[in-house]
């Protein structure tokens, strides 16, 4: 069924909704995000006073919440890649509504995600160490160069279509002041000349190209510090792979969660329809099928064989001691999620969304599975170490999922909740379309 | 002198001799024959002229240090854990030689020493993104603690589990010593990660390490690749590679390529793979 | 009476002492005396392993002593002067046991050739010298493999990072200078933002949400 025809000054207008003077909802939101990311700098502090020894850290499980979470928010941003990127070049005219949340969520979700490095540092205070004395062979340095590069990348690729939405609330804005300023700055002159355009999409197109193998090198990255080692599960040559489908799967389910949140909150029913749910549903459900491939794939092989470390990791995370969680993840965070979309009846946007929602949280409990067990299982004649993480490690990873949502409702505050450029553009082309073949 | 000491314990290595009444009755005389026939041999000389002075063609050459564990005799006292932590001033959850003990299946005990194997392709070196891991010319790997961010990539990388973090500060040095560095990184510094330095501290002044001179059961063995000597605290000096091959030695994990310069001379039959 | 039993008995002690003291064996009375001769090693090819070897005979009647184990050692001074094992050999007929000893230094070389005595025959040893002839292999780290490979690849991957920022970079110059339009004196300061060529007649963009 087509919609009825959007004016313009619709489109403008809801867009910039957000943008007016929040009502008490919103501050009381704010003010609950903002104490969790407050508890979660003061747990910081006190780490970085006393030391890692305040972790449930030990010598054998090295690492826990931090690069679990590291790997988990790292991938949500991969929504970002997805929908705005990928779609983009594949010329899916529905994503345009959807571009300007998308890569948000993606920069805020690799802002956070990139300072995990260095909260799991034992001394932050020389990290410059890494740029000082860079080593080419390690997967700590390749990690700093790729998500820097792709923070970059995400950066342009959201300030792009930012730059005639900026002059839209430039000219709705005929006060001076500091907004004006910075709209006017990020406008560049921006006037809606068809040569300006031309500009515009081309440098639009480029990085689109450019951000997708951009995107796969830093996930293949971020698994290769796992996968360089001999550590029993860890010690995979799919790592890579695995991890970037794992990255997209659980970024296009954060951008399904922020999509939801924006559209309930701004009453964007008219632009955010059950279309574009379904169509990221279908995504989800085509990408949780490819990661449960791959599981079975890892799965399979080393079961066959079970070979002394990787035979035991095996037996722990599917009978053992972490059987509950591993089985959680399969069944609530791939299984049902699949099912919920899969079934007309759930396929509504509140099943959608809730199979977004058991998707995120499966995956952060995937990461937990693959970074966790690796070290605790040992190399030498000794027992399992069970690793308990401290309220430190929790209170930062809470306040990094909060950081997130908080860092959009601000932006949203200054800037298009919708991507008023890409939106007329998608229009336009629809149009023309329609003009030249005659619907 | 050390050749009577090494000539006792021949002489309890080799067979015993009867002991009976007619040694007692020629006691005195015979130790007195006996060190007369010892002696001998000495100032014998086969080209008629003095020794000259044994040159010290072995220290000419750079080392390269090696490490050989019997564990025919190790007998899990953790006497090695225990000094190596007082001398480099350790907390006690760092066990830079840590004693596996495993237990075979007629419920007897066995105990494997584990230090730092000193690979010659050592993974942690290769993961370090600052190099704070570093092999010095005699082939030990050593940490520069003023470098290391205590990203731990290094010990999730070690396939021997041979690297330990100081998650805090360790305890303060019996004697205070205020210039750690690499080669004797006393104390540990907090957010760093420490490791087993075959007390390059002792080798490079001739002294040996502090694992191998607290063995009483006399198990661990220093050895030097380039000299080909292995010796232990007892004085038992033997030709290294010629020890190795008699004895069957073989190294942990050996199919990881990381060519690990600790051997192991298999005891009590118990399995070779963990 | 007692002291004549006394002196007797003082008598027969010593000369038995003496008698044991001249055999010169901490064993049975009957223990003979042994000599070991050394036979150094003969001119040493560079770096290669030597023969070194020891005859042990019978001390009084220099008949050459088989089947007895003769152990072999050299100095070192790896931790000072320390005696290093290199290995045993049992004697042949000819009394000659040989082992090969590949030297791991060049120069003075100290063997002791030790016989450590049984119950018939006394201990007894021999030093002997001899130059080892260089070059002696220094120890090399084993090869890890794929050198070329690993000597090349970290240069290709800075250049593909080098060439990835310079297009962002290029990529956001472009904009920035392509986007400054000169704006003709008298234009409206608010034009759409569709092209002009392109702006439909209404305000409305068109029939279809998507």
């Amino acid at each position: 069924m087509t919609a009825r025809a959007l004016s313009r000054t619709e489109i403008r207008e809801a867009a910039q909704r957000p943008m007016m003077a929040p009502g008490k909802t919103w501050w009381l939101i704010v003010l609950g995000l903002s104490a969790l990311v407050l508890w979660a700098a003061v747990a910081y502090a006190y780490q970085v006073m006393n030391g890692l020894g305040v972790t449930g850290l030990g010598q054998r499980v090295t690492w826990g919440f931090y690069i679990a979470n590291l790997v988990f928010f790292i991938g949500i941003s991969y929504g970002g890649a997805m929908t705005s990127a990928i779609l983009r070049l594949t010329g899916a005219p529905w994503r345009a509504p959807l571009t300007r949340m998308a890569e948000a969520t993606a920069v805020a979700a690799l802002l956070v995600g990139a300072a995990f490095p260095i909260i799991d540092l034992g001394r932050p205070d020389r990290f410059l160490n890494v740029i000082l004395h860079g080593q080419v062979g390690s997967p700590v340095v390749w990690d700093v160069v790729a998500i820097s590069t792709y923070l970059a990348a995400s950066l342009i690729f959201l300030l792009l279509p930012l730059i005639p939405d900026a002059a839209v609330c430039r000219d709705a804005r005929p006060e001076r002041g500091l907004r004006s300023r910075i709209y006017r700055l990020l406008s560049l002159g921006w006037e809606g000349t068809p040569e300006q355009h031309r500009v515009l999409r081309r440098s639009m197109t480029i990085i689109a190209i450019l951000i997708i193998p951009l995107a796969v090198s830093v996930h293949s990255v971020l698994a290769w510090l796992f996968g360089v080692t001999v550590r029993p599960g860890w010690n995979s040559t799919i790592f890579a792979p695995y991890f970037v489908l794992g990255a997209m799967f659980s970024g296009v389910g954060a951008v399904i969660l922020v999509l939801a949140a924006f559209r309930k909150a701004y009453h964007l029913e008219a632009y955010i329809t059950t279309k574009h749910f379904t169509y990221l549903a279908y995504i989800l459900v085509v990408l949780a099928s490819g990661y449960l491939y791959f599981m079975v794939s890892e799965y399979l092989t080393e079961g066959y064989k079970m070979h002394e470390d990787t035979g035991r990791l095996l037996e722990l995370l599917m009978l053992g001691r972490l059987a509950p969680f591993f089985w959680l993840f399969i069944f609530g965070g791939l299984l049902a999620p699949i099912a919920l979309i899969a079934v007309p009846f759930t396929r509504t946007i509140p099943g959608i969304t809730l199979a977004a929602l058991a998707v995120v949280l499966g995956m952060w409990l995937k990461r937990f599975l693959i970074v966790v067990p690796g070290l605790a299982e040992p190399l030498l004649p000794s027992s399992l170490i069970i690793y308990y993480p401290s309220w430190v490690e929790v209170a930062i990873t809470l306040g990094a999922a909060a950081a997130i949502p908080l860092m959009l409702m601000v932006f949203f505050r200054f800037f298009p909740v919708l991507s008023i450029y890409e939106m007329e553009e998608a229009e336009l082309e629809h149009v023309s379309a329609h003009a030249a073949g005659g619907a | 002198m050390n050749q009577s000491d090494t000539e006792d314990q021949e002489d309890s290595q080799t067979k015993q001799h009867p002991v009976n009444r007619r040694r007692f009755l020629g006691g005195v005389g015979a130790m007195a024959g006996l060190a007369a026939v010892g002696f001998i041999p000495l100032t014998e000389i086969v080209k008629g002229e003095s020794p000259p002075a044994h040159t010290s063609t072995a220290r000419s050459q750079p080392r390269q240090w090696a490490f050989v564990i019997d564990l025919r005799r190790c007998d899990g006292c953790k006497k090695c854990t225990e000094d190596c932590q007082k001398v480099h001033s350790l907390p006690k959850d760092h066990e830079w030689i840590k004693v596996y003990e495993t237990t075979d299946e007629d419920g007897v005990k066995h105990f494997m020493p584990r230090l730092c194997m000193h690979c010659e392709n050592p993974p942690c070196l290769k993961v370090c993104p600052v190099a704070a891991t570093f092999k010095n010319e005699e082939g030990v790997v050593l940490v520069d603690q003023n470098r290391c961010i205590g990203c731990r990539l290094c010990m999730a990388a070690c396939p021997y589990e041979a690297r330990y973090f100081n998650y805090a500060d360790p305890p303060k040095p019996a004697e205070p010593f205020d210039n750690p560095m690499p080669e004797f990184p006393v104390p540990q510094q907090k957010g760093t990660v420490g490791k087993c330095i075959l007390c390059v501290h002792n080798t490079s002044m001739g002294k040996l390490p502090a694992c191998v001179e607290a063995c009483a059961m006399n198990a661990l063995f220093i050895a030097d690749l380039n000299s080909d000597v292995m010796t232990n605290a007892g004085g038992e000096t033997y030709k290294l590679s010629r020890y190795l091959s008699e004895n069957d030695a073989y190294r942990l994990k050996e199919e990881l390529n990381t060519s690990p310069r600790v051997w192991y001379i298999a005891g009590h039959g118990q399995d070779l793979e963990f | 009476m007692a002291v004549g039993n006394l002196i007797r008995t003082a008598a027969v002690l010593v000369v038995a002492g003496a008698m044991l003291w001249l055999a010169g064996a901490p064993v049975v009375a009957s223990a003979t005396p042994t000599v070991l001769t050394a036979l150094p090693p003969a001119e040493q090819e560079g770096g290669k392993a030597v023969t070194i070897a020891a005859r042990l005979t019978d001390g009084s009647t220099n008949r050459p002593l088989g089947s007895l184990n003769v152990q072999f050692f050299v100095m070192t001074d790896v931790f000072g002067p320390r005696l290093m094992s290199v290995g045993q050999a049992i004697t042949d007929t000819t009394g000659r046991a040989a082992i090969s000893y590949k030297p791991s230094w060049e120069g003075d070389t100290k063997v002791v050739a030790r016989f450590a005595g049984s119950a018939q025959f006394a201990a007894t040893e021999t030093t002997f010298q001899f130059v080892a002839v260089g070059p002696v292999p220094v120890h090399q780290d084993a090869s890890f493999g794929l050198e070329p490979i690993r000597a090349w690849a970290p240069a290709v991957v800075v250049v593909l990072v080098l060439g990835v920022w310079a297009t962002l970079i290029a990529v956001v110059s472009q904009t920035v200078l392509g986007l400054r339009v000169r704006i003709p004196e008298g234009a409206p300061v608010s034009v759409p933002i569709a092209g002009t060529h392109l702006q439909p007649a209404s305000e409305d963009i068109g029939d279809g949400a998507s």
